[in-house]
C-alpha cells in the first residue's frame, strides 16, 4: 500500500499552465472534418425536397413555387443526411457550431429567378435573392411566423 | 432495537451520471432493501421507431446515450443488416471495431473518473477526464462529432481514415497508454483507495450468475464472459482474452476496467495494422421484412438488439435491452446490508448507464 | 484467439406450456437475457431469451397472447425477471399475474398509461372485452343442473366413524 502516491503528478500539476482553454475569450479552433453547422449554395438547387423529406428531425421546410430553401437552426442535429441525400451535392456540413440564443433562429434561401422554370405568373414581381445577415428585427419576426405555422 | 427509515437516494445525486431513484430502507445506519424506480429521463424512442424510416432511425438510436451512442448505432444497423441480408465490406468493419474500441476507452476513463470522485479524490477524477479529452480529439478529428459520432449507415459506414488520421492516431495512443501509466499506481496501489474498495460490495461468481448480469461487473466476479469472443465485425481476426478477476468486490471491477483501457489500446494498434483497403458501403435495396436479434458487447456489457419489419420503410418494433437492465438486481442484492456510507461507491460500481435503461 | 460461431433457435409455444419451459431451461442453468414484447396481428408476442454462457448459445422462446388474456409470471425460477415483467405490463398493457414485487404501475414514473399500444389495439382490445363479457352472461343464464348431479360448488360431505371400544 503506498501512501501519497499521487504527489509527483500534484506536484508536477502545481507547475504546468492550465490544460483548459479560455473559451469564449480565445476562440476556438474546430479541426477539419468537425460538423457544425450546414450551408448551401442556393444557385444549384432545383427544390426537389428530398432534403426536407429525410431530414430526422424535420428542420428543413422547402418551398417549391417559391423557391426557398428554410432550415431550423436549433432543430437541427448536425447528423449530414441531407448533403448525403441531395442529388446537386449543394449542401455541405461545416465547422462552426449555432451559438445559443434567446428565440428559435430560421435562415432563409431563395433561389435567383433565373434558375426557376418560366412557369411562374408573369404578373408576379421577382423576388431578390436575401443574403443571410444577423438583423435581428428581420429574424425575430421572421422567426416568430415560421414557428407559428409549424407549431400549427 | 432501532427504527427503520426511508431515505430517498436520487434522482439528484453528486456521483450518478444521470438520474435513477432508490428508496433505501435504513436501520441504523445499514442499508435493509433497495427499491429503485425509473422513469425520468424516458423519451420513448422505441415508439419512434414506427415513424421514421429505418434509414432515419439510426440517427435516433445513437441518441439513445450520450456515453454509449457508437454501440447502439452499431447494434441497430447490424441488426437490420442482418434481417435484410447485407453483407458489410471488410474495411467497414474494422473501421467499426476501431471506433468501438475508442467508445468503450472513453466510457471506462469516464468512469474511473466518476469513482474517484465518490470517495472523494477529485485530483484523480481530473487526471482521468483530462486523459479522456485526448480521445475526444481523436473521435472530432476523425468522425466529426466528440460524443455523437454519426458515422454508421445501414450497409457500412460513410467515412474514412487516411494516412495523416492513423498516423495522428498512433501518436495520441501512445501518449494515453503514458498518462494513464502514470496514474496507475495511485488506483492500485494507494492507501485511501484501498481502504474505500477492497472487500465492498462482494459478490461470488455463482451468485452473479444468478443475478444475470453482464459486462465488467459480472467478469470482476470470475464468470469468463465476453460477447467479443464470438467474431462480430472485425473481432474475429483480432487476439484478444477477456479481462476477469476473482475476488468480486468494487477493487476488482477498477481492475478489470482498467485492463480493458490497455486491452483496448492493443486492440487498435492491431487493427490499424490488419485494415484491408476496399469500399466504406453496400447499397441497401428492398424493405425490412423478418425478425432478428443480435447481441454486442458495450462498455457497460452485453446488449440485445431486436428487430421486426413486415415489408414497409417503418419497423413494426424495435427494442434495445441495455446491459444496465440486467444489472439492476446486481446492485440491489449488493446494497442489502451495506453502509450508508458505502452506498455511493457501490451504486457507481456497476456504471450505470440510465439513460440506455430507459431509452 | 478462438472464435465462438453463437446459434440462436426460435421455438413457439402455446401460453400453457411456459411455466413448464421455463423451468426446464432454469435447470440447464441458462441465464434469462430479456423478455420482449410486441403487437402482432391484434395479439401480444412476448419473446423469452436464454443465453448459455459458455457456448454462447441463444433461445428464443415466443408465445402467443390474446390482448385480454393473462399470463403467468415465471419469477419463481428467474428472481430477476420482475422488472421486465413490470416494464411489459406498464408499457403495453399486457397482463401477467403473481410478479414477485409487483410496482402496480408505478415501476415508471411517467404520466401516460399503456404508451405504446396503439390506439387501434386499444379499441380492439376493448371489443374483445365486450365479447367476453356477453359470452360469460349468456353461460351464467343457462338453465339449472339437474337435481342429483353433484353440486360441484359445495363442499364434499365429511363422514366420521365413531371408535368404539375403550382406548385411552
Amino acid at each position: 500500500m503506498g501512501i501519497m502516491t499521487f504527489r509527483n503528478t500534484m506536484l508536477a500539476n502545481l507547475f504546468k499552465k492550465p490544460v483548459t482553454t479560455k473559451y469564449p475569450a480565445e476562440p476556438i479552433d474546430y479541426p477539419e472534418g468537425s460538423r457544425g453547422h450546414i450551408e448551401i449554395e442556393i444557385e444549384k438547387c432545383i427544390s426537389c425536397m428530398l432534403c426536407a423529406k429525410n431530414c430526422p428531425s424535420g428542420a428543413i421546410t422547402v418551398d417549391r413555387k417559391e423557391g426557398s430553401w428554410e432550415i431550423n437552426r436549433m432543430d437541427c442535429i448536425q447528423c449530414g443526411y441531407c448533403t448525403m441525400k441531395c442529388p446537386k451535392k449543394c449542401l455541405h456540413i461545416v465547422p462552426g457550431y449555432t451559438a445559443p440564443d434567446g428565440v428559435k433562429q430560421v435562415d432563409r434561401f431563395v433561389r435567383p429567378p433565373e434558375t426557376m422554370k418560366p412557369a411562374a405568373k408573369p404578373a408576379a414581381a421577382p423576388k431578390p435573392a436575401e443574403e443571410k445577415k444577423p438583423e435581428a428585427a428581420q429574424k425575430a419576426a421572421d422567426a416568430v411566423k415560421t414557428e407559428e405555422t409549424k407549431q400549427n | 432495537m432501532g427504527k427503520k427509515s426511508v431515505i430517498p437516494f436520487g434522482p439528484q445525486h453528486p456521483v450518478l451520471p444521470e438520474p435513477i431513484h432508490l428508496d433505501l430502507v435504513v436501520e441504523d445506519e445499514v442499508v435493509e432493501e433497495a427499491i429503485p424506480n425509473i422513469g425520468f429521463i424516458h423519451r420513448g424512442l422505441e415508439g419512434l421507431a414506427e415513424k421514421k424510416d429505418f434509414n432515419e432511425m439510426v440517427y435516433v438510436a445513437e441518441r439513445t446515450c450520450g456515453i454509449c451512442s457508437f454501440g447502439h448505432g452499431m447494434g441497430y444497423c447490424e441488426a437490420v443488416e442482418k434481417l435484410m441480408n447485407v453483407e458489410v465490406p471488410e474495411r467497414a468493419k474494422y473501421l467499426r471495431t476501431i471506433w468501438m474500441e475508442f467508445s468503450r476507452m472513453h466510457s471506462h476513463l469516464l468512469w474511473l473518473g466518476l469513482t474517484a470522485d465518490a470517495f472523494g479524490f477529485e485530483s484523480l477524477f481530473y487526471e482521468c477526464w483530462r486523459i479522456r479529452e485526448w480521445v475526444l480529439d481523436i473521435m472530432e478529428k476523425t468522425t466529426g462529432g466528440r460524443i455523437i459520432f454519426s458515422v454508421n449507415q445501414v450497409g457500412g459506414v460513410h467515412r474514412d481514415l487516411d494516412e495523416d488520421q492513423i498516423r495522428f492516431m498512433k501518436g495520441e495512443l501512445d501518449r494515453i497508454e503514458r498518462d494513464l501509466k502514470n496514474c496507475e499506481k495511485t488506483l492500485f496501489e494507494d492507501a485511501t483507495v484501498q481502504k474505500r474498495t477492497r472487500g465492498i460490495g462482494v459478490l461470488s461468481k455463482q451468485q452473479i450468475h444468478d443475478l444475470g448480469a453482464v459486462g465488467p461487473f459480472a467478469r470482476a466476479s470470475g464468470l469468463k464472459y465476453d460477447m467479443r469472443m464470438t467474431g462480430y465485425e472485425a473481432y474475429g481476426n483480432l487476439d484478444f482474452e477477456p479481462v476477469i478477476s476473482d475476488e468480486g468486490d468494487c477493487y476488482a471491477r477498477i481492475l478489470v476496467r482498467t485492463k480493458e483501457i490497455y486491452q483496448s489500446i492493443r486492440l487498435i494498434r492491431q487493427a490499424l495494422d490488419q485494415m484491408p483497403a476496399g469500399e466504406l458501403s453496400v447499397p441497401v435495396k428492398g424493405m425490412p421484412k423478418g425478425e432478428a436479434m443480435v447481441r454486442v458487447e458495450q462498455p457497460r456489457g452485453e446488449a440485445v438488439y431486436y428487430v421486426n419489419g413486415e415489408n414497409t420503410r417503418f419497423l413494426n418494433r424495435f427494442r434495445i435491452r441495455t446491459p444496465t437492465f440486467a444489472n439492476l438486481p446486481g446492485l440491489c442484492q449488493m446494497l442489502q446490508g451495506a453502509n450508508y456510507a458505502d452506498v455511493g461507491i457501490l451504486v457507481v460500481s456497476i456504471d450505470p448507464c440510465i439513460s440506455c435503461t430507459e431509452r | 484467439m478462438t472464435v465462438i460461431e453463437p446459434v440462436q433457435k426460435y421455438e413457439d409455444i402455446p401460453a400453457g406450456d411456459l411455466l413448464v419451459t421455463v423451468m426446464r431451461k432454469r435447470q440447464a442453468e441458462f441465464r434469462l437475457v430479456q423478455i420482449c414484447c410486441a403487437v402482432v396481428n391484434n395479439q401480444y408476442e412476448v419473446i423469452y431469451s436464454f443465453a448459455d454462457d459458455e457456448s454462447y448459445e441463444l433461445t428464443n422462446i415466443r408465445v402467443m397472447v390474446g390482448l385480454n388474456e393473462t399470463i403467468p409470471s415465471i419469477c419463481d425460477s428467474y428472481p430477476y425477471a420482475n422488472y421486465y415483467e413490470n416494464e411489459m405490463s406498464e408499457m403495453f398493457g399486457l397482463k401477467i399475474e403473481m410478479i414477485d414485487g409487483d410496482y402496480h404501475g408505478k415501476f415508471y414514473r411517467i404520466e401516460a398509461t399503456e404508451p405504446f399500444l396503439s390506439k387501434k389495439a386499444k379499441e380492439e382490445r376493448a371489443v374483445e372485452a365486450e365479447e367476453i363479457r356477453k359470452a360469460a352472461e349468456e353461460a351464467a343464464n343457462m338453465p339449472a343442473p339437474e337435481k342429483d348431479a353433484p353440486d360441484p360448488a359445495s363442499k364434499p360431505e365429511i363422514k366420521v366413524i365413531k371408535k368404539e371400544g375403550g382406548g385411552e
